[in-house]
């Protein structure tokens, strides 16, 4: 056991170097950062991000890629918002909203299981439809919800500690036992390990392959309605550019693009090491027009050195 | 069924280097489409005086992009941070006019800039081993935040005229300027890969990297080459686009990318790689703008756009991979 | 009445691929408890037979009979159920899963509705491998573990499908001689569980140890089945090579001209190569002959700069070559015919003529612009020369017949005007006309001063047209021999280590 903490550890130290440098860093600019504030602030912030950068590493896994899980974020927070607002009861409104989500992937999963579309392109493709189906059932602008009980699972618990937070730790929770504890979780693996070797010995990898974007949707589902909620509105243009900081989480978390190597344990560093960026640059005043150029440029260096080290070993 | 489609195979031996996948079935399905464009250009709604600008400079850029996007795709795969490309190209552009510094300079910077950034997809893919679809879809990130930053909210215009003479100016008083800039660089996108040494090695490297290595072919220097063009090729865009719109804002390519993937796919050009050409892309240009027209004269709600274009480049290359699976077991 | 004898029993199979035939009337049994080596070289049938009875192939004739009961074999995952399970050299393993899960990867156990029960994969597996006298951590990776281990779990996978016939294809390929040991004892424990092996190998200093029956193929035919007690390693080499030469290679042969190549002491560790060093002249054929893995395509590889090396020297036409790329020998006039032609040597979905000019771009249009008038001039000289048969030099690569595609890699390699050609396995599944035009270009090559590297596993090819032969095993040059001393019986006992079997006194 010790064994796997102490590989876990060895493969994202750089990453946690650089988060501990980075809080070190903008504790010393601002006097605002090391707060009990900005900590559930950044809490609050990774928590959607970790559920989604979570579905993207199971889909990752597989050797797959899903560019359409920000659409998905956006869609299934939509259709929850929007039942909320037909005075359907807020539990099955929830659950309209993360089967939304399932759908999606569902969609995106036979055209790539089935009809063996490569991934990136399908994706590419059904993201435009996502947010286009988005864009149409909420008439191109943000649907505002103030219904009390749902608005509870973006509020806080306990005074302090987000409810976003708690929910998205229970999220990834479940998301790693599926991984390591189901057999679907092993399939993940065995068809990003060697797909063609899985299938001579005896796993149905077209099926199994279908699931994972399955999968994905649901748990991005389960992000989207959380978000909306935080937001207190479902917004069409919600998700745009998630499905890339869930790639980069991904990566910087260990988890490589082939043979199925990584874990989802790793992802959370990566999360972590996102929301302490973005959070840390806002809390220090970087003029919010420098910010995605900024975080865009260190999440691509960052990424290079990762894949860079990592295939030089 | 077969007999007609070995007549063909033979035809196109004729042809020589004429892309299969663009005559046999597919070829057939795209005549078909092409007599409908034809016949909605005769057609006098399509002539709409209001449309027609419009029109013109989408297809145009869409074109341009297509080229660039094209030599990647059959090299490697698809460069997804063009609109980005020509967005921070045609900002620096755009404020480097307003400096009131020649536009020739302006112009050879953006272009400067668009190679450099090319370069660094190259690297990237190349050198690290970063899969293209993923160092190019974060490097457009990177680049539209750049170009928030430098440009933040504000719309820049009013440029030099002889500068927007690219955009705005008519040749022999006749055609339009983009046209020629479109034309020029599908010619010159044509002779580059069918036309010179360099476009052989995109197609090799494309249809079959190891074979490319194992026959000398230096790898990593030709799929840098093709990045190096394609964002070359999207600063031109972003030129033209800058010139005839006489505007300028951070967001301005946002827009560009799912179009253009869609009409490289629609022109034949295989998704794997190693085969396809810049004529398909012309051919998908222009059934592209007889489907953002066509969508205009029906009055379809723009918030559809995303979606049909999403869509439509999943069916084309659903059926481009079909059809190559019938010309493969009908050939053999 | 009884227990029927045999486990298996495979009479008068046949089975014929276009242009070839690759089982002609074989027959084959096993028995319960009983380790039964099939042997013969390279192409002989060994893998064809062994396929037919895990499902992969279909035979065209002839019966199979499993414990008495006669049998068709659909597909894989039938042969599975029937208990049948092979292991082949290309392992199905996933890298980054543990020992445990990878051996039930298809019945992974659950203790209720969703989790896994780990304990209980873990319990099993461990009982399976120490069964088999394994002890293999089944908490590691396959990453973690070495080749001989991850055959274990090959193995431990085989039985968990409740496996009667255990097929093991080279197993000892790229093991040490402490693995080995293992390797033996695990399958003693299963000839101990009445399990029959069939075991393919051409390492005859091993055989007697593990063997009990041997059957012996050549060129697709039955040549014989024998105790293993009963005979000696000369008699079976003459088995596995006994043919008439009944067509005689025609090679005009010259004095070797100078050195153009020189390999001093390659060595390789991760594509076991150990201190290589040979050299070729202008003027002659160099044969590099040996069995399957014994490195033979990885010195051409490491040659042509496809694969890096750890240690050696290269010298090219007198000029040392610094570790690269392949583009840096191709300009030096080094060419490469790849075993794997389709994959290696051709874009399938480019032309004949793009595959042609493909590696001379630069020497047929230094000004970088293709010129198609000079490109159908060359290409169609290039047809017409090699007589390749194809209706257009448009036509794609991908619908010509093997022969013709290897003529079209050759062109392109001919169209660069290289002077020092390595074929891999130049005839390899080509018809024998194809095959002795092949071998009229060779001799047209060394004509005009070519030197020609040649890697063959067809005996009598490597025999009949080499001026002098290297003899590879377990990836060392073992011996060379020249064209006089080369018999195929000297031939395959330096590539089997039949000296060694004999000093070690095997079947006395």
């Amino acid at each position: 056991m010790s064994n796997i903490i102490l590989r876990k550890l060895k493969s994202i130290s750089p990453v946690l170097w650089a988060i501990m440098g980075m809080v070190c860093m903008f504790g010393m600019i601002s006097g605002r950062y090391l707060t009990l504030n900005n900590l559930i602030n950044t809490l609050q912030q990774g928590a959607v991000l970790l559920i989604i950068s979570s579905a993207m590493t199971i889909v990752i896994l597989s050797e797959g890629l899903d560019l359409s899980l920000g659409g998905v974020l956006t869609v299934s927070g939509i259709t929850c918002v929007l039942a909320l607002g037909a005075h359907i009861p807020v539990p099955i409104a929830v659950v309209i909203g993360i089967l939304t989500g399932a759908l999606c992937g569902a969609v995106t999963g036979s055209l790539i299981a089935f009809c063996k579309m490569p991934s990136f392109i399908a994706t590419l493709g059904i993201q435009g439809v996502f947010y286009g189906l988005a864009l149409v059932m909420t008439n191109s602008q943000a649907v505002f919800t103030t219904n009390k009980p749902f608005l509870v699972l973006g509020g806080k618990v306990a005074r302090y500690i987000p409810m976003a937070a708690v929910l998205a730790g229970i999220v990834f929770f479940l998301v790693w036992y599926v991984l390591h504890h189901t057999r679907f979780g092993r399939y993940v693996i065995a068809i990003g390990g060697n797909e063609a070797g899985s299938r001579l010995s005896g796993v149905n990898t077209v099926f199994w392959k279908w699931m994972v974007y399955v999968f994905a949707g649901f748990i991005t589902g389960i992000g989207g309605v959380i978000l909306a909620s935080r937001l207190e509105a479902a917004d069409p243009i919600v998700g745009v550019g998630w499905e890339f900081d869930a790639i980069a989480a991904t990566i910087l978390g260990g988890t490589s693009f082939q043979k199925g190597k990584g874990d989802v344990s790793g992802t959370i560093v990566g999360v972590l090491l996102i929301t302490v960026l973005r959070n840390g640059l806002n809390v220090i005043g970087t003029p919010s027009m420098l910010q995605p150029a900024l975080i865009g440029t260190i999440m691509i260096i960052a990424i290079v050195f990762q894949v860079g080290i990592s295939s030089r070993k | 069924m077969i007999t007609s489609k070995s007549a063909v195979q033979t035809k196109i031996g004729a042809f020589k280097y004429f892309d299969p996948s663009l005559l046999s079935g597919g070829g057939r399905l795209f005549a078909l489409i092409l007599i409908c464009v034809i016949m909605s250009m005769l057609s006098p709604v399509f002539f709409s005086a209001r449309n027609l600008s419009n029109i013109i400079t989408n297809a145009c850029i869409m074109t341009i992009l297509g080229v660039g996007l094209t030599i990647t795709i059959i090299t490697c795969g698809p460069d997804l941070s063009v609109g980005s490309i020509l967005t921070i190209t045609s900002v620096i552009a755009a404020i480097m006019l307003k400096a009131g510094i020649f536009f020739g300079w302006a112009i050879l910077a953006a272009l400067a800039l668009g190679i450099l950034l090319g370069l660094l997809n190259g690297l990237m893919i190349s050198k690290i081993g970063i899969p293209s679809f993923i160092s190019t879809y974060g490097l457009q990130w990177a680049v539209f935040g750049f170009a928030y930053v430098i440009l933040k909210g504000y719309v820049v215009y009013d440029f030099d005229p002889a500068f927007r003479f690219v955009g705005n100016g008519y040749l022999f008083d006749v055609i339009p300027m983009p046209i020629i800039v479109m034309l020029g660089v599908v010619i010159v996108g044509f002779i580059i890969l069918k036309k010179t040494t360099l476009g052989r090695t995109f197609y090799a490297v494309g249809a079959n990297k190891e074979a490319a290595k194992m026959s000398g072919i230096n790898v990593e220097k030709t799929m840098i080459y093709a990045f190096i063009i394609c964002g070359l090729l999207s600063a031109v865009g972003g030129i033209v686009l800058v010139a005839r719109i006489n505007a300028c804002q951070a967001d301005i390519g946002k827009n560009y990318l799912l179009p253009t993937i869609a009409t490289v796919y629609m022109g034949g050009t295989r998704a794997a790689g190693g085969q396809g050409g810049v004529i398909g892309t012309l051919i998908g240009a222009l059934i592209m703008t007889v489907v953002e027209n066509g969508m205009n004269l029906m009055g379809v709600p723009s918030v559809w756009r995303g979606a049909i274009i999403g869509a439509l480049i999943i069916i084309t290359v659903l059926v481009n991979q079909w059809l190559n699976k019938k010309l493969e077991a009908a050939g053999a | 009445m009884g227990q029927p004898e045999y486990l298996l029993d495979m009479k008068n199979i046949n089975k014929s691929f276009p242009g070839v035939k690759a089982l002609d009337e074989v027959n084959f049994s096993l028995k319960a408890g009983e380790v039964h080596v099939l042997l013969g070289e390279n192409g002989a049938g060994k893998s064809t037979l062994m396929k037919v009875l895990a499902g992969a192939y279909m035979p065209d004739s002839g019966t199979i009979t499993l414990n008495g009961k006669l049998v068709e074999i659909l597909n894989p995952r039938h042969a599975q159920r029937l208990g049948i399970g092979i292991i082949y050299q290309e392992f199905n393993l996933i890298p980054y899963m543990n020992v445990a899960q990878n051996i039930f990867i298809d019945q992974l156990p659950k203790k209720n509705l969703f989790a896994l029960d780990h304990k209980k994969m873990h319990q099993d597996a461990k009982a399976l491998l120490c069964g088999l006298n394994m002890n293999v951590d089944t908490h590691a990776l396959i990453t973690e573990i070495s080749t001989a281990q991850q055959q274990m779990v090959e193995v431990a996978k085989a039985l968990t499908h409740q496996s009667r016939i255990l097929i093991m294809d080279e197993p000892t390929a790229s093991l040490s001689d402490r693995e080995i040991e293992q390797l033996f004892s695990t399958i003693r424990e299963l000839k101990a569980k009445g399990l029959g092996v069939v075991y393919i190998s051409h390492r005859l200093q091993e055989l007697w140890e593990i063997g009990d029956r041997i059957t012996v193929l050549r060129d697709g035919q039955y040549v014989a089945t024998k105790n293993l007690k009963d005979v000696k390693v000369d008699e079976l080499v003459s088995l596995m090579v006994g043919r008439e030469v009944s067509f005689l290679y025609k090679r005009d042969y010259h004095t070797p001209g100078e050195e153009v190549l020189r390999v001093e002491h390659l060595s390789s560790k991760a594509n076991r190569l150990k201190d290589v060093s040979i050299n070729l002249r202008r003027k002659e054929i160099v044969g590099l002959a040996g069995l399957v893995g014994s490195g033979r395509t990885e010195l051409a590889r490491a040659i042509f700069q496809a694969d890096p090396y750890d240690e050696g020297k290269i010298v090219i036409f007198g000029k040392e070559i610094k570790p690269g790329n392949p583009s840096d020998v191709v300009e030096n006039g080094v060419s490469l015919l790849p075993e794997d032609r389709k994959n290696q040597g051709l874009a399938l979905i480019l032309s004949v003529a793009e595959n042609v000019v493909i590696a001379s771009l630069e020497k047929l249009f230094p000004r970088k612009f293709v010129s198609k008038r000079k490109e159908k001039e060359v290409v169609t000289k290039f047809i017409k020369d090699l007589r390749i048969a194809t209706p257009t030099m448009g036509r794609l690569v991908q619908f010509l017949s093997g022969g013709n595609q290897q003529k079209v890699v050759l062109a392109k390699w001919l169209c660069t005007e290289a002077e020092i050609f390595i074929f891999d396995e130049p005839t390899r599944g080509i018809d024998v006309g194809a095959k002795s035009e092949i071998h009229s270009f060779m001799n047209e090559l060394l004509k005009r001063g070519s030197a020609i590297l040649m890697i063959s596993s067809e005996l009598p090819e490597v025999i009949g047209m080499s001026d002098r032969i290297y003899i590879m095993r377990e990836g060392k040059i073992v011996n060379e021999l020249t064209h006089d001393e080369a018999t195929q019986e000297t031939v395959i006992s330096c590539a089997t280590a039949a000296e060694e079997a004999r000093e070690l006194g095997c079947g006395e």
